[in-house]
């Protein structure tokens, strides 16, 4: 079942005072300090333009910080290769759109990438290595099928299969639910938080969804304007006045009372009062 | 392992077969034209029988016939493989060798040969490639951002420089006498009746290192295909091999335009053909379209001198007219799987 020989082989991220500012556009993140040991979700929430997904780009190298370090067990990511990068992080992230037909089978095996040697032909162990990801994702049955013709719910798991098939220790996810029913959203995340927990992945994950963060994340960081300004478990993060003000919308705060998160839910009357979000 | 999966035993067995049909066409191709020879009496005389061929047939065989089948081999192995790398650098499935300019700049190079040195043979080839690399050099940097390729930007500054130097094209064409009047328009088509005045030897040569140099990135033209920032977090330089791909896609096209003027719809369609043939894998799809182009353009030449014999077509003008159909029927075919390409 699993794609990786050892349990819990999974590193841990280190961003410390991770900063950056897009020179066009003048945003600036302030410099974040976060950590993810393996077997821990870890969710960014927060608005849109928060610097949620600039976070999940610093940890995966593609963007370089400007202050502090980022280390993936002690070891600075901007150090590393762009192949030792894609054998050790892997990204989920919003799939751009695909030109020619490709079965789900190559496409999770261009996972290998990385791996291949020489004039680049997979190896048999490359392709059980794939096959493994179809399995643990539940994709197996798929495997002939072109990408293309299938589900947004069977393509978010190949996907996430093509990301397992890099046997990297930490997977980002850049809101991996986007467009997705509830019973998918679910279902994903409850398959991401079982890699962490069996595999021992390091999982770091963007979302919109702030009760799915509730319920699947272990830590939560809230972002606002550029700053996290609340870490810390989900019932912690979740403060009705705080989120409020985060995010401009009237909200009420539950505790769930069989798992004990919080939930989040538009106060009654927000629909119809309230004042419109800026910005 | 699923047949799905590429492995190098099956791209030898299936350019095993294509180079098997290439060799069966080169023979047809040898055989007719405006004077027929028996191809068993072409085998004879290629497996060293002295009194197979008369010296006529000889001198026609391989001083005319067989340095003109080399060319169409080595330009339509040169276009198809180009065609295939653009439509994977600029994601676009249109995008044919043409589509950047470079055809359009070994043009303005010929037709300033032919207005301005209409006697040094060599000077055609030569200029084309000239206004070939500077179109090159020029579309690259006006289609770059962030110091790298960006994929649109690129396009628009082929399809803007493109347009131009036709504009200039047409203002040149004022000093051309009758003559090369016609021969311009017959670049302008494309045309393989004149013989390269470069060493067949030296193109061959160029022609297979950059197919090569395609061919060895095409596991990273692969991941290219499926988005620049998924590419890169799979382990692909992107950078650098958006480059590679644009110099060498460029430098194949401006090596075939230079000795046969600008041939179309070969290095749009036969990609696609491919792709349709033995899927998209463009580890199998580059050296499979080199011998595909190869063979289609080679075809395309054959029927140009033989359909109005003793006279000849221009080929480009066999390709437009057999090509464009076949891409309406692509177009238009249904496919299974809803509307998803």
């Amino acid at each position: 079942m699993s794609p990786r020989s050892s349990l819990l082989g999974g590193a841990r991220l280190e961003l410390r005072r991770a900063s950056i500012t897009y020179r066009q556009s003048g945003f600036r993140l302030s410099p974040v300090a976060l950590s993810v040991r393996p077997g821990q979700v870890v969710a960014l929430i927060g608005p849109n333009a928060s610097g949620k997904s600039t976070v999940l780009k610093l940890a995966s190298g593609s963007l370089r910080s400007e202050s502090g370090t980022v280390l993936l067990d002690s070891q600075p990511v901007a150090g590393l290769s762009l192949r030792e990068r894609a054998r050790r992080i892997a990204v989920v992230q919003q799939e751009s759109p695909l030109l020619f037909p490709i079965r789900v089978l190559p496409f999770v095996l261009q996972g290998r990438h990385a791996y291949l040697r020489g004039l680049n032909w997979e190896t048999p162990e490359d392709v059980r290595i794939a096959e493994r990801a179809l399995e643990a994702t539940r994709t197996r049955h798929l495997a002939e099928r072109p990408v293309q013709e299938l589900s947004g719910g069977e393509r978010q798991r190949v996907i996430l299969a093509r990301a397992l098939a890099q046997e990297a220790d930490l997977l980002l996810l850049d809101e991996p639910t986007l467009h997705l029913d509830i019973a998918h959203q679910v279902d994903l995340l409850r398959l991401v938080r079982g890699l962490a927990r069996e595999q021992g992945y390091a999982v770091l994950l963007v979302t919109h969804e702030l009760n799915l963060a509730a319920e699947f994340a272990d830590l939560a960081l809230l972002l606002y304007q550029g700053q996290v300004v609340r870490e810390g478990t989900p019932a912690e993060v979740f403060e009705r006045e705080l989120l409020e003000q985060v995010f401009q919308t009237e909200l009420d705060v539950f505790i769930h009372p069989e798992t004990g998160r919080p939930r989040v839910v538009l106060r009654s009357d927000a629909a119809e009062g309230g004042e419109p979000p800026s910005g | 392992m699923t047949d799905s999966v590429l492995t190098s035993a099956r791209v030898l067995k299936i350019c095993g077969l294509l180079l098997g049909v290439l060799l069966l066409l080169s023979l047809l191709a040898l055989s007719v034209g405006a004077v027929g020879i028996p191809a068993d009496r072409i085998l004879r005389a290629l497996a060293g029988s002295a009194t197979a061929l008369s010296a006529q047939d000889q001198l026609i065989l391989f001083e005319i016939r067989l340095p003109r089948i080399g060319l169409a081999l080595l330009v339509g192995a040169a276009l198809g493989v180009a065609g295939a790398a653009y439509q994977a650098l600029l994601r676009n499935p249109l995008a044919d060798p043409y589509v950047l300019g470079v055809s359009s700049g070994a043009a303005l190079g010929a037709i300033f040969s032919l207005a301005f040195a209409e006697r040094v043979a060599v000077a055609t080839p030569v200029a084309a490639f000239l206004g070939a690399a500077a179109t090159i050099a020029a579309v690259y940097f006006l289609g770059r951002q962030g110091g790298q390729i960006a994929p649109y930007t690129l396009l628009l500054a082929g399809i803007i420089t493109a347009s131009f130097l036709s504009a200039v094209i047409i203002f040149l064409m004022n000093f051309l006498s009758g003559r090369d009047l016609r021969g311009a328009a017959y670049w302008l088509m494309g045309d393989l009746s004149n013989p390269s005045p470069v060493g067949l030897g030296w193109l061959s040569l160029l022609t297979v290192a950059v197919i090569a140099v395609i061919f060895a990135v095409g596991s990273d033209l692969n991941l290219l295909l499926a988005g620049e920032p998924e590419a890169a977090s799979l382990g692909v330089n992107v950078r650098r091999t958006k480059l590679i791909v644009y110099l060498a896609a460029s430098l194949a096209t401006a090596l075939a335009v230079s000795v046969s003027g600008a041939i179309g719809y070969v290095g749009l369609l036969v990609p696609h053909l491919v792709r349709l043939l033995f899927g998209g894998d463009y580890r199998l799809l580059i050296p499979a379209t080199a011998l595909t182009g190869a063979g289609v353009l080679l075809l395309a030449d054959t029927l140009a001198r033989v359909i109005i014999a003793p006279s000849e077509l221009p080929v480009g003008a066999v390709t437009a007219v057999v090509g464009a159909p076949i891409f309406i029927y692509l177009l238009r075919r249904p496919r299974k799987g809803g509307d998803s390409p």
